[in-house]
């Protein structure tokens, strides 16, 4: 997979916009645009269709009645054969009323014979548009002439708006009479009113019988037939309409119905381009903002990232002040306080490591310090004569103190490991003073295996012999250590010179100094030390009484890890 | 990753819906797309015709009802639609031009084809197809309809009458130019009023223009129809459409003009190179046949061209008119240099 080149952050809260605000609306705004127009469309679609059935299937059922009534009648050649009593007309007035009732439709009932004369005695007035007395073969006559047989469907000539169904009376094969029944399409104009869409009903060929459309007409008054048998959407005179279409009575009728369709077509237009104008102006002001919006929001950002940038380069001296917004804030000022403690740590580490070198540089000094070692070695070469018991141990002392010296020294060490090197240090020391150096040390057992920077106690012993003699002939030094609080307390106290309270008030203040300005390196780096290396309330403290001696207390943290691989 | 995934189910989710959604749409237009059953090849026939859209209405509905042919009609004023003849004359969509006068249509003759009607013998003789081209279909007195509501106190009975000065601007006439009603008038004019001298006719046409006033209409419905609005108080019309409108229960009179009626068939002929020779055919036996000539003279105000049909009681019979006869053979050569004659002769007379 390809990887994608990785945008800015502006760029992607820009997208982030466009994607899941703009475009789901849209996307639903089209989707509720489109589904309102199915619906509404189906909607027309469903009523016209319906408006259809509806009058097709009344139309249909009456003239099928009356078809039905007259095709009863025409079987009965008595008819015109022989006179009609008055019994067989009630009888078939009855019929006709009862099929007025049940049709909801009424309809004129004639019985002609050849001479088209009625042969209904109370009815002797046929109207001109069933016959003309001066041409009877026209319309449905003609037609019921052509085959009386079939049933026989017209609109009376000229007068277009009577529907004239009839059928030839025979006997032995020969026309006798006419049974034509006429429904006045007045009878059906409640029917079309009842319906909201316009409704027009033709007959085979086009010719209305009657409609409350007078749009799709012809110049003769046909339906126009430009869309005979059609169906559908269609567009007439510039218009569009909906159209349904039902052939009745196997073609002989037809029934269509029209929805216009132009005020809402031109309306859900309307409709559809105002929703398009507002996305577009939306969408194009988006644009141009979420630009503007993200740039602005995403300023801090910015601004962090040239931060940290920076930092990257090593420079940490920028800093961050951003008051937009609380969490931009939070992260200006967390960087602050970062960039502050990257640089202590930095140059305190950078301190250590010095102090480190200088603190090693100035045990090896002490180790090899030519006076002690020419004192000893002089000291060593008296008592090999006068006791060479005494001799041999300072060689060993000895030994094991330059052994210590030349091991590969890590920085911490066990108390117990680091109070054998005192141990030897301070036989040297008692050979070399005898009587007149006393010492003893005290540790707790269970310190034993906590770790100490190393040298420290060294150094202790030494300030304590090269100032505590003074005047006096004897010293005595005593080494505690112990656990007090959490803490190790190491103390190391002699009974010597002391010093005055100016002189120790001096080195005191000196402690705190970050530099050294005197000559006490010994004490002033311990503390040193110990602060670089353990950060807190550790480190040296300092008591003294001019000619009663001198207590110094070491106070170092509890550190028994166990270092690696031993 | 996971986002991005995510993001891509959305947009496939909202695609997949959009693409339903427009599927579904889809479905229900088709299902309400414009369709049209397919039909049987049916017959069909295009007629050309002047007459008056109600006449003409009972009639193709009986032929269409008869033949199971669809008839097309193009309705118009003769002198336009043998215009749109001759123009469409190498790929004519006319089948039957119905209509126009005998001595309108012959210079034209060129324009139709022959045929022989199945009724030709019983025609009368004096309307026998002689030419073989000009079948024709009725017999068309021109005549005077006066407005009885406007006439008042004047008297009209013959053309002369119309040269009163109190009818000045209210006599309809069309230009014989577009209307054969009109070029029948003319016609009558020059051999009524001149006893055979057409000269002296030409001098009555000349009053007679000065008395329109400049008005000259453009089709011979609006001669009647004018008229039975009261916009004119006489008209120059024939008798079809006076008859028609006296029949409608308009108060109108006809008047046979003393000076003389000339009275021309108008005629029904096959166009030349039909498409629908056969349907054509039988539409002018038809027209011709007893029952629609019957038609035409018992509902539709006209006089049969047929010996068993007789002229019906509410039309002045022939023998009571002063029938005058004119040239055919002159008429047929001149009818361009006339209607030119006219036009001038009315724009002199009303020029200013």
């Amino acid at each position: 997979m390809e990887r994608k080149k990785i945008k800015t952050f502006s760029d992607n809260i820009r997208h982030m916009f466009t994607r899941y605000a703009i475009i789901p609306v849209f996307v639903i705004a089209c989707a509720c645009l489109t589904l309102f127009f199915g619906i509404w469309q189906y909607t027309v679609y469903t009523s016209n269709r319906n408006a259809n059935e509806e009058i097709s299937k009344q139309i249909e059922q009456t003239v099928t009645e009356y078809a039905y009534r007259i095709d009863t009648l025409s079987r009965d050649a008595s008819l015109i054969t022989k006179r009609i009593h008055t019994d067989r007309l009630v009888e078939i007035r009855r019929a006709m009323y009862q099929l007025t009732s049940k049709t909801g439709y009424s309809a004129k009932l004639y019985i002609l014979n050849t001479k088209l004369r009625s042969v209904l005695p109370d009815a002797d007035l046929v109207p001109e548009f069933v016959l003309d007395t001066s041409c009877s073969d026209w319309g449905i006559l003609h037609e019921i002439q052509e085959e009386p047989q079939k049933l026989s469907l017209q609109l009376a000539s000229g007068e277009n708006r009577i529907l004239c169904i009839g059928k030839g009376i025979q006997e032995k094969g020969k026309l006798i009479g006419y049974v034509v029944a006429t429904i006045p399409a007045e009878e059906f104009q409640r029917l079309l009113s009842r319906v909201t869409p316009q409704t027009m009903i033709t007959d085979g060929k086009g010719w209305i019988y009657l409609t409350n459309n007078y749009v799709f007409q012809d110049s003769l008054g046909r339906f126009d037939r430009e869309l005979a048998n059609t169906k559908g959407y269609i567009q007439y005179q510039n218009r569009w309409y909906y159209l349904s279409h039902n052939s009745i009575l196997n073609g002989m009728l037809h029934v269509y119905n029209f929805t216009d369709h132009e005020l809402q077509s031109r309306m859900f237009m309307i409709m559809a381009l105002f929703v398009l104008v507002i996305f577009a102006a939306i969408i194009l002001m988006t644009y141009l903002i979420s630009g503007k919006v993200a740039k602005k929001s995403t300023r801090d950002i910015d601004k962090i990232a040239g931060a940290f940038e920076q930092v990257e380069q090593g420079n940490l001296d920028c800093y961050l002040s951003i008051s937009s917004s609380v969490e931009f804030k939070q992260i200006g000022d967390a960087y602050n306080v970062m960039v502050d403690g990257l640089k202590k740590y930095l140059k305190e580490n950078k301190e250590l490591v010095e102090h480190v070198a200088f603190a090693q540089v100035k045990q090896l000094e002490a180790q090899f310090n030519p006076h002690f070692l020419f004192n000893t070695l002089d000291n060593i070469r008296f008592m090999a004569k006068i006791d060479s018991d005494e001799a041999d141990k300072m060689i060993v002392a000895l030994s094991s103190l330059l052994r210590y010296s030349i091991s590969d020294a890590s920085e911490e060490i066990a108390v117990e490991e680091d109070m054998e090197f005192t141990k030897s240090y301070l036989t040297i020391l008692k050979i070399r003073f005898n009587k007149r150096f006393t010492y003893e040390i005290s540790i707790e057992d269970r310190i034993k295996q906590c770790r100490i920077p190393k040298l420290m106690m060294q150094s202790l012993i030494e300030n304590a012999v090269k100032y505590g003699y003074g005047d006096g002939e004897t010293l005595h030094v005593s080494i505690r250590g112990y656990e007090e609080n959490e803490k190790l307390i190491f103390i190391c106290k002699d009974n010597g010179a002391g010093m005055d309270a100016e002189v120790l008030q001096r080195i005191r203040d000196n402690l705190r100094m970050p530099v050294n300005k005197s000559n006490h390196h010994g004490i002033y780096n311990i503390n040193r030390r110990i602060q670089l290396m353990y950060h807190g309330d550790y480190g040296v403290s300092l008591t003294s009484k001019k000619g009663e001696g001198t207590i110094v207390t070491l106070t170092l943290p509890v550190n028994i890890k166990e270092p690696a691989g031993d | 990753m996971v986002v991005s995934m995510m993001r891509h189910k959305i947009t496939i989710a909202a695609l997949l819906f959009l693409l339903l959604l427009l599927l579904c749409l889809t479905s229900v237009w088709k299902e309400q797309q414009k369709e049209k059953t397919p039909e049987e090849e049916r017959e069909e026939l295009v007629v050309y015709s002047s007459h008056p859209v109600d006449f003409l209405r009972p009639l193709i509905k009986e032929f269409e009802s008869r033949t199971g042919i669809w008839v097309t009609v193009i309705n118009g004023g003769t002198g336009e639609i043998v215009e749109r003849l001759e123009q469409e004359q190498e790929n004519p969509y006319a089948d039957i031009l119905w209509g126009g006068s005998l001595s309108t249509l012959r210079p034209q003759s060129y324009l139709f084809e022959e045929y022989a009607s199945v009724n030709e013998d019983a025609i009368q003789d004096e309307f026998k197809n002689v030419e073989g081209i000009f079948t024709r279909f009725s017999d068309v007195p021109s005549v005077l309809m006066v407005n009885k509501d406007l006439i008042g106190n004047i008297t009209i009975k013959g053309y002369g009458d119309l040269l009163n000065e109190k009818l000045k601007g209210k006599i309809a006439f069309c230009s014989p130019g577009v209307s054969s009603s009109a070029y029948e008038h003319l016609i009558n004019m020059l051999y009524a009023m001149g006893d055979g001298d057409l000269d002296a006719g030409w001098d009555f046409v000349k009053k007679f223009c000065e008395n329109l006033d400049g008005n000259l209409l453009t089709s011979s419905t609006e001669v009647y129809r004018g008229v039975a609005d009261g916009e004119y108080v006489v008209g120059l019309t024939f008798e079809e459409a006076a008859a028609a409108l006296v029949a409608g229960g308009d108060n109108i009179q006809i008047v046979y003009m003393e000076e003389g009626v000339n009275s021309t068939p108008d005629c029904v002929c096959i166009v030349k190179n039909t498409a629908h020779r056969e349907n054509a055919r039988k539409f002018i036996d038809f027209v011709t046949g007893y029952e629609a000539q019957t038609m035409l003279t018992t509902k539709l105000n006209r006089r049969s061209v047929r010996v068993d049909v007789a002229v019906p009681e509410y039309l002045q019979q022939k023998e009571k008119m002063t029938i005058i006869h004119a040239d055919a053979e002159l008429i047929n050569v001149k009818k361009k240099e006339w209607i030119t004659n006219f036009k001038k002769i009315f724009y002199d007379s009303n020029g200013d």
